[in-house]
């Protein structure tokens, strides 16, 4: 059922009190825009691709396909990124994006990792040593768009393609200050969460059309129960505390209304290219140890395949994929290679300026190239499994998604500027791709702010923020991304 | 909630330089570790003793009391114990996997009421409530002898399974809640539905899924308040044994006997001596010293060729093994936990700690001129170990963050924290690489204090097998406690370095500090020192760990909160 402006803006009290509370230091007012065009057309989904290391800056310079200095339209990938040059007029590339908000942080990270773990996403100061001070855009979004009601399924995906399961570390994805959303590494158990129960594409037309079964009519009944004991223990217990069983307390109202149990309410509108990816999606897929390439393989295209479809279906229209580092037999490491102690060390060694004693090694960078050329070939299998859903309005999904790459660090010494993040997709709201976008380093010699780049996706995605993160490393959507 | 002053807590960089801190820090993102060489570390005091004047004036100190979510195992083995004789579905319960902060499981502000935990809460319910009612004997506490009967025994189901469900008995207004609830379900749907709605619903409620403890009136001055009977006893089952109050427990809560230090110590000992404590406390060491760096491991084939998977498993294993028995059977210190001389060991192990190979897992004197303690054990001295080196950056980070709460700050940005690339002629030991790396300034600082620790470790390689060479060159395991308030000085190799800490009240205060930031869900840095301090007297006094949980139930945080807005 198609709801109107007015509902969409009736966020109550507590709803807007949440959302707030949700956004950490910012000040921050989302709300939903009229959305107009999108009310008519598709949906507009964002997906965030988050892996690890990022390149070596030596690595990556960007030249004019003649040679010479690039331009904004005239660029060649690096040969880093070369896998990407026969696609590259679906993307955008960034020269001098950093993480702004990270080098105004109070609070030092735990170690070198968490530093841009945190801040890679949520952009705000750390709530503690190890953990984001704010929502990571994807949860951002994901909030805002499913507010006052949910619009899919699912809010979200937190996702993993990786191998064994060992996720207890990783703290990428944030509700808000502190909290952190596990990420799921598991094909199947996100297989299940997406297509069990549904019967497409029916599940997805208006809820109870010919009246609920006495199924949905008992369940709505046991949660309204639980909504009511979250009401009475409120009363006796102090703000925060308060907070965070409305948390959960609006979560179970929003899952009365993603399983179809509130009269009138009714979630996604699938492409007709939704389509069950059916079981034979998990084939080799698992968590477990150790790991091997044909495992990483599996899980990586099953998590790629599920999104897509998850997509395509609008079970959910925001997705956070991490994707872990390829196994070292697969890019031409083996332990104890040029005298490094693992994969990880090597990656270090290979870093422009921080100790970066393997960088001039050429047979080391042959396999750091080999490294980096097998995640652009994944990014580009990602775009591959969107370009390939046809949307109503004649475009494909990869147009009505926003796809973001980025990593945890910048560069292989844990830089945090010259970030060498992509974007592709998001053509329909304003991300004009085939570009490579040059960004000034200021007097600070700091570069454009990484907050920036996240004001520019929401408000893409229909929120109307015009800072995120740190407000003090924020001025604004980033200039000249949407056009 | 008013957050207490923070006494005689490092947090600060290192002394006189830069901070510090480094890649390898266990809890770090990377799974494989990282670099060895990086810098960072901590100069700082750690933990040290309140003078007991000083907390002496500051009245009832209570512990923090974030409103909690039961972790995954405290709520799988709850509804366990609500359904005692229903068969739970094989394939468990389902939960998402939960988020680490400062090595543990249990973060009040870490745990986040995803969609996801909440799709799991509701589809377990149904599941669980299925099954429940497949054989409605199993579940009601009488027996309708016909229909009549129905609606007055499904209300006698609410109120006694409500009481177990809620850890308390139910409010009027609950009462009336439920039984309004199940009377329409029943018209609608008859008994058996409308039971399995009521269970539905009681595992969905927030009484359930959350530890509540809005307290008692306030004492004088308004802002403390004493937790009450039911409460009190949550929070003693939970923290002891992983799950819900028993009859016994619930018994004396109805009964009044929780009001005092003495009632509460003689439930505590008795939780102590019932066999659901053992994992409960297992739990707790693993998360505290870091057990989970021995998931996942790899070393390289060609060095190690006999590591495997099998191996792997063992050493945890045994490591676990080895500090429950510590802590149970053997000593029940913290001068055996750091100087015991034993291990637990099977075959493949055997050849690691240079012992005969037994056909089981079994508690074998080991060499005790090389090993003592926990620090000791081959599996935590492989999780804290790359590939194919020891890492003396990563041990000492483990015995300075898990040991002595004083854990080091990360590398400034933009500093080396590589090791100086080296011909392959040019062997150097581990240590002699590092220090050639760390004698940098901005490195040296802290380093000082963190490879100083790490260091009294390089008698261990990448498994944790005794050596005596590297690389042909012999090993040097002599180091320096630094920055400590009690434990500074030099020591040569682990046997000496773990009689150092072993004396350690720093130590004592650290691990007491871990223990309530468990309890009360929080990090370690919200722990007021004079809430941590008597406990912290007990385990020096005593001793015993069992004594230094007695204490800490029976202190003013465990049995207070305070009053909040």
């Amino acid at each position: 059922m198609k709801r109107t402006l007015t509902t969409r803006l009736a966020l109550s009290r507590r709803q807007l009190m949440h959302t707030l509370g949700a956004s950490g230091a910012a000040t921050f007012l989302p709300w939903l825009r009229p959305r107009n065009a999108a009310a008519a057309g598709p949906p507009t989904r964002l997906l965030v691709f988050w892996s690890g290391s990022g390149v070596p800056r030596q690595t990556y310079s960007f030249k004019a396909a003649g040679g010479g200095a690039p331009t904004e339209t005239d660029f060649v990938f690096p040969d880093v990124r070369g896998a990407l040059n026969p696609i590259k007029k679906d993307l955008i590339a960034f020269e001098n994006l950093d993480m702004v908000s990270a080098t105004v942080d109070p609070l030092t990270a735990a170690n070198a990792h968490y530093a841009g773990e945190t801040h890679s996403l949520s952009a705000v100061s750390r709530a503690n040593r190890d953990t984001a001070g704010g929502p990571s855009i994807d949860q951002f979004v994901a909030k805002s768009i499913n507010s006052p009601s949910p619009v899919t399924r699912l809010p979200s995906l937190s996702l993993t393609a990786q191998v064994d399961g060992n996720v207890a570390a990783t703290k990428v994805c944030t509700a808000g200050p502190g909290q952190v959303i596990a990420l799921d590494p598991s094909p199947s158990n996100t297989y299940k969460r997406l297509f069990s129960g549904v019967t497409l594409p029916t599940a997805m037309k208006p809820a109870m059309p010919a009246g609920p079964t006495d199924a949905q009519l008992q369940n709505k009944s046991v949660l309204d129960l639980v909504l009511a004991d979250f009401d009475a223990v409120r009363t006796k217990l102090g703000k925060s505390e308060v907070t965070k069983l409305d948390a959960h307390a609006d979560a179970v109202r929003d899952l009365e209304k993603r399983l179809g149990l509130i009269a009138g309410q009714s979630v996604g509108s699938p492409t007709a290219g939704c389509a069950d990816p059916t079981m034979s999606v998990l084939a080799g897929t698992g968590n477990r140890y150790p790991a091997t390439s044909d495992l990483y393989k599996a899980n990586f295209t099953a998590m790629s395949k599920l999104v897509q479809a998850a997509f395509a279906c609008d079970l959910t229209r925001v997705v956070l994929l991490a994707v872990s580092e390829p196994i070292g037999a697969d890019w031409g490491y083996t332990s104890g290679n040029w005298g490094t102690t693992d994969a990880h060390d090597l990656i270090h060694k290979t870093s422009y300026n921080q100790g970066g004693t393997l960088k001039a090694n050429a047979d080391a960078m042959k396999a750091i190239s080999n490294l980096h050329d097998i995640e652009a070939r994944q990014f580009a299998a990602m775009l591959d499994l969107l370009r390939a859903v046809p949307e109503a309005d004649g475009k494909t999904l990869l147009d009505h998604t926003i796809v973001l790459w980025c990593s945890q660090i910048g560069e292989h010494g844990h830089a945090l500027d010259y970030l060498p993040w992509i974007m592709a997709g998001g053509s329909t709201v304003g991300f004009k791709p085939g570009r490579y976008l040059q960004y000034a380093r200021g007097a600070d010699g700091k570069g454009a702010s990484h907050s920036n780049l996240f004001v520019s996706i929401a408000q893409a995605m229909g929120v109307q923020a015009t800072t995120f993160g740190n407000p003090k490393t924020c001025t604004g959507p980033l200039d000249r991304l949407r056009v | 909630m008013v957050r207490c002053i923070l006494l005689g807590l490092l947090v600060a960089g290192c002394a006189g330089s830069i901070g510090g801190g480094n890649d390898d820090e266990p809890g770090g993102g990377g799974a494989s570790g990282g670099s060895t060489g990086t810098s960072g570390g901590t100069g700082g005091s750690g933990v040290v003793s309140m003078p007991s004047s000083a907390c002496a004036k500051t009245g009832v100190v209570p512990g923090p009391a974030p409103v909690v979510r039961l972790t995954n195992t405290e709520y799988r083995n709850s509804v366990r114990d609500l359904l005692p004789r229903v068969t739970m579905p094989a394939a468990g319960l389902g939960l998402p996997a939960e988020v680490a902060t400062q090595g543990f499981l249990n973060n009040a502000q870490t745990q986040t009421p995803s969609a996801e935990v909440i799709e799991n809460v509701h589809d377990n319910a149904q599941t669980v409530a299925r099954a429940a009612v497949a054989d409605l004997t199993k579940v009601l506490p009488c027996k309708p002898a016909s229909a009549a009967d129905e609606p007055a025994c499904g209300k006698q189901f609410i109120q006694s399974f409500g009481k177990q469900a809620f850890r308390r008995p139910m409010t009027d207004q609950e009462l009336a809640r439920y039984n309004a609830f199940f009377t329409d379900a029943y018209g609608k749907w008859g008994f058996p539905t409308s039971i399995r709605m009521v269970i539905e619903a009681f595992l969905q409620s927030p009484s359930f899924l959350y530890r509540l403890e809005p307290g008692l009136a306030p004492l004088t001055g308004g802002k403390v308040a004493p937790l009450g009977p039911y409460e009190l006893a949550s929070r003693l089952s939970y923290l002891l044994t992983d799950t819900m109050p028993d009859a016994m427990l619930m018994a004396a809560a109805d009964g009044g006997k929780l009001a005092t230090p003495a009632g509460l110590e003689a439930e505590a000992r008795r939780l102590l001596a019932d066999a659901r404590a053992r994992p409960a406390i297992a739990a707790f060491n693993a998360q505290w010293l870091r057990f989970d760096a021995m998931d996942s491991l790899v070393k390289s084939p060609d060095l190690y060729p006999k590591f495997n998977t099998a191996m792997a498993a063992s050493m945890k294993d045994a490591a676990v093994r080895y500090v429950d028995r510590i802590f149970w059977d053997e000593g029940r210190t913290v001068d055996a936990l750091l100087g015991d001389g034993h291990a637990f060991v099977d075959a493949a192990l055997a050849p690691i700690y240079g012992v005969p190979a037994p056909t089981a897992m079994s508690w074998v004197k080991v060499d005790d001129t090389q090993r003592a303690g926990v620090m000791t054990q081959a599996g935590l001295l492989a999780g804290f170990a790359h590939e194919r080196t020891s890492a003396p950056v990563l041990r000492g980070v483990l015995v300075l963050d898990r040991l002595l709460c004083a854990s080091p700050p990360a590398p400034p940005a933009g500093v080396n924290t590589n090791l100086p690339e080296l011909g392959p002629m040019a062997k150097l030991t581990t240590r002699q690489q590092l220090e050639m790396s760390h004698r940098a300034p901005e490195c040296a600082a802290c380093h000082r204090a963190i490879d100083g620790v790490g260091f009294g470790f390089e008698n261990f390689d990448a498994v944790g097998q005794w050596r005596t060479t590297e690389f042909g060159l012999p090993v040097d395991a002599h180091g320096e406690i630094v920055g400590t308030p009690d434990a500074n000085g030099t020591f040569n190799g682990a046997v000496e370095l773990a009689r150092k800490l072993g004396k350690s009240q720093s130590l004592r205060q650290c691990l007491v500090r871990h223990w309530m930031a468990y309890t009360f869900a929080v990090t370690r840095e919200e722990v007021d020192a004079c809430a941590a301090d008597p406990v912290a007297r007990a385990l020096s006094s005593n001793g015993d760990f069992r004594e230094m949980l007695v204490s800490l139930v029976k202190s003013d945080a465990f049995r207070h909160r305070p009053v909040t807005p």
